[in-house]
């Protein structure tokens, strides 16, 4: 299940990175996690849950990334870095 | 966040609300989580004060293993153990040299941060000369950059739905208009 969420982090990861920059960025960024050999070590560790690092991240790129002419912009910022970050938090503190 | 920022020129006003409200739901989800565990562990010991002395051993864990302050059966599940994932680590790269014909990979698999760090510069290299070479397209179907959409942090999104909003009729001319400020 941590593979996978790890794989799914870095699949959401290298989506942004071909809408913000293109195919060949986003295959890079993909070659980049094959050649780390902290991910294949750590992918699947359940202590250093990798996809959770990514997570806060991915979330607050998603509200922003979506249309800024939105009048709760700010409010949906805050609501998605509070919830990423909690889940985020609540796995660091209860490890 | 600092990518969006530069990519749709935010003025500093924007940036830093957007900052404080970042910082301000930080801090709320970092308090909530604690919260979280301290209500978890006074679930298994029943007390109170094992949850605090459990955030004093993150924080002064020599204090904390000095003086007895948890139950006898939670300490028990304090007790270090050996290292479980760096041992897994370490194994990585003696398997890999043994086999000379793997070279290639053996490299990739290096514990080298040295390696990760070229291939994002090469990327980054890679990436900003597509950048300078590359005229945006209206649909290209990827993000512009810089944007013409408005957008209320860019200048030049602003200037164009200004500009689209000023195209007003022409004005009319009154066919009778008093000087008094009454009609005839």
């Amino acid at each position: 299940m941590t593979a996978a969420l790890v794989a799914a982090a870095y699949t959401l990861l290298a989506v942004w990175i071909h809408r913000e920059f293109g195919a060949g960025a986003a295959l890079l960024s993909l070659l980049v996690p094959l050649a780390s050999p902290w991910l294949t070590s750590f992918g699947r560790n359940l202590y250093w849950s990798l996809w959770l690092f990514l997570l806060p991240a991915l979330g607050i790129g998603a509200v922003l990334s979506s249309s800024s002419e939105r009048p709760n912009q700010t409010r949906r910022l805050a609501g998605a870095a509070f919830a990423t970050l909690l889940v985020r938090f609540s796995r660091d503190t209860s490890s | 966040m600092l990518y969006y920022a530069v990519r749709d020129s935010w003025p500093a006003r924007v940036l830093r609300r957007r900052v404080l409200t970042l910082g301000a739901a930080a801090l709320a989800a970092l308090i909530v989580s604690l919260a979280a565990l301290a209500l978890q562990v006074m679930a298994v010991t029943g007390s109170f004060q094992s949850a605090t002395n459990s955030h004093s051993l993150r924080d002064r864990p020599a204090h904390a293993r000095r003086f007895p302050l948890f139950p006898p059966v939670y300490a028990a599940g304090l007790e270090p153990r050996p290292p479980t994932c760096f041992g897994v680590t370490s194994r990585i790269a003696p398997t890999a040299a043994r086999d000379p014909g793997r070279l290639l990979f053996a490299w990739l698999m290096s514990h080298r941060y040295g390696a990760l760090i070229l291939w994002t510069l090469l990327a980054a290299g890679w990436v900003a000369r597509e950048r300078r070479g590359r005229q945006p397209s209206a649909d290209s179907g990827r993000s512009r950059w810089p944007p013409r959409h408005f957008s209320p942090c860019s200048d030049a999104g602003l200037a164009d739905h200004v500009q689209g909003a000023l195209v007003l009729p022409p004005p009319r001319q009154p066919d009778h208009v008093a000087l008094d400020g009454f009609s005839r």
